[in-house]
């Protein structure tokens, strides 16, 4: 490359320059020169053989390998969070995404921003329930407890399923509570972490929608839900 | 929040009409053709139509802020997206991290809003809102958004801002009066000193915006700086934004070993 004048604004003094940072970019889980080790164990002659995906997942969420009963339950916790039908902000763009004619790549992008939020505001939606696991006193609050009989017969399957950690699920929470309860029951129990799991359990099936179906304009019911228009004051 | 089919979601934003589409109460191709690009987007956030020598501020404002070294951070992020090739993923991400981080308060209604409560209070008593202020500024520890700046002590964009301001005075309005007391307050037991967002705040507010509006206008201009470097690395697809150089990435996790599943296994 030619060297630049003196004096050329590319050689100016910039903000950049007075402000020491690092010349390293720190990488934690997979290093450069083992790249088919992720934290330090080998994909192939290791986690494959012993380990399901969703362990995997569990092990880039906190550093560590989980025990059978606890990737069992974190794998069950996960599918209980991942069912969302087309009505979902993720699956539906997901299908707008496809109505519009996008590729792939833009209808998972678009797909995936729609879920981050939708799971934003899951986690927020049970940003009391998360209080109440952080002190663990007294009865889950009423807002995540449900008289609904079928969804209480599904719960305690659920909490079935999950071996050692069936005692954490009160027996009348709501579907959604007793996913997040399990989760934390496991050891994910920073929303951060329920952000991250709850946007992984509902991607797929948002993608599904969207990008393994074939949907056309015709097929989207567009005036639904309805809008009324009235003039803005001038 | 569902709505029932007989509640429609109100709407004052748009309707498609039939050759005749409506913004805001406007007949677009009757009423809006022409229309300066700061009075559109103004109108289309819910404000209203903006003179011509609004326009001018909002031109003036927006210009100084054209500061898109390929090296800020946001833009970074954006040019990361774009090396592949498009556009609009380099543009949303911006836009994202533009909205929710820290950096210099772009997009907190916050900073607005405080100046807001600050008029309110010190028409009433002057000492109350001092106290406000000060209060604001210790629990941000001297630096609350609009006056968090990063990479220099003092923000040069803010410093031209101020300076053609200064050549203006008929814009001196209530609220650039007390961005002009804050920052001597920051300045003076603080140390610190404000940035180009809580003067923008201060001279939108004084122009007759609201808190919510102030944020839109500052997302628009400074994705040009967006748009400036995604264009570019879209074109580019720049290897070394696509994958880091790696002689300059370190490794800081944990050493080689054996699963304690895989360690059962060979001791069986």
């Amino acid at each position: 490359m030619n060297e630049l004048p003196p004096g050329h604004p590319g050689t100016l003094e910039t903000p950049f320059e007075r402000v020491t940072t690092s010349d390293t970019l720190v990488s934690r889980l997979v290093d450069p020169e083992q790249p088919r080790r992720i934290l330090g164990y080998d994909v192939a002659g290791d986690l494959q053989q012993n380990y399901s995906w969703a362990e995997l997942l569990f092990l880039t969420l906190t550093s560590v390998l989980p025990d059978e009963s606890t990737g069992r339950a974190f794998e069950r916790s996960i599918m209980a969070l991942s069912p969302i039908d087309a009505s979902n902000a993720g699956a539906n763009v997901a299908i707008l995404a496809s109505v519009v004619g996008a590729d792939p790549a833009t209808a998972i992008s678009a797909a995936a921003l729609a879920c981050v939020e939708d799971a934003r505001a899951v986690v927020e939606a049970h940003d009391a329930l998360h209080a109440w696991l952080c002190t663990g006193l007294g009865p889950s609050p009423d807002e995540f407890r449900t008289d609904d009989e079928h969804v209480r017969k599904d719960v305690e399957i659920f909490a079935d399923n999950l071996g050692i950690y069936r005692k954490s699920i009160p027996p009348e929470s709501t579907w959604l509570a007793a996913a997040l309860i399990a989760l934390w029951a496991v050891g994910i129990q920073s929303k951060a972490q329920w952000l991250s799991v709850v946007t992984f359990a509902r991607l797929p099936i948002a993608v599904a929608e969207g990008v393994s179906s074939q949907h056309t304009p015709g097929s989207y019911p567009n005036n639904i839900p309805r809008y009324r228009y009235v003039d803005a004051p001038r | 929040m569902s709505m029932h089919p007989d509640k429609p979601i109100p709407t004052n934003s748009a309707r498609h009409v039939m050759g005749a589409p409506r913004v805001r109460g406007y007949d677009v191709y009757g009423e809006l053709v022409g229309e300066d690009f700061w009075s559109q987007l103004s109108l289309s956030i819910g404000f209203k139509r903006l003179s011509s020598r609004q326009c001018e501020i909002l031109d003036t404002i927006s210009s100084c802020l054209l500061v898109a070294d390929p090296r800020i951070w946001f833009l970074r992020a954006a040019r990361i997206c774009a090396s592949f090739g498009r556009i609009a993923p380099g543009l949303a991400t911006t836009s994202l991290l533009l909205e929710t981080t820290a950096l210099s308060g772009s997009m907190k209604i916050e900073v607005p809003e405080f100046y807001q409560a600050y008029r309110v209070l010190s028409t009433r008593h002057k000492p109350d809102a001092v106290a406000l202020a000060r209060t604001w500024f210790e629990v941000h520890d001297g630096r609350p958004p609009g006056f968090d700046n990063q990479a220099q002590q003092k923000d040069e964009r803010h410093t031209h801002i101020a300076t053609w301001l200064a050549t203006q005075p008929e814009e001196d309005g209530d609220h650039v009066r007390i961005h002009q007391e804050l920052s001597e307050l920051a300045r003076q037991d603080f140390d610190s000193f404000p940035n180009f967002v809580s003067l923008v705040a201060a001279l939108m507010l004084d122009m007759g915006f609201s808190p919510e509006h102030v944020p839109p206008f500052i997302l628009t201009m400074m994705n040009i700086n967006t748009l400036n470097n995604v264009v570019e690395a879209s074109l580019q697809k720049s290897e070394d934004l696509r994958t880091f150089p790696q002689d300059n990435v370190r490794y800081a996790g944990p050493e080689v070993r054996r699963s304690p599943r895989a360690l059962a296994a060979e001791k069986r």
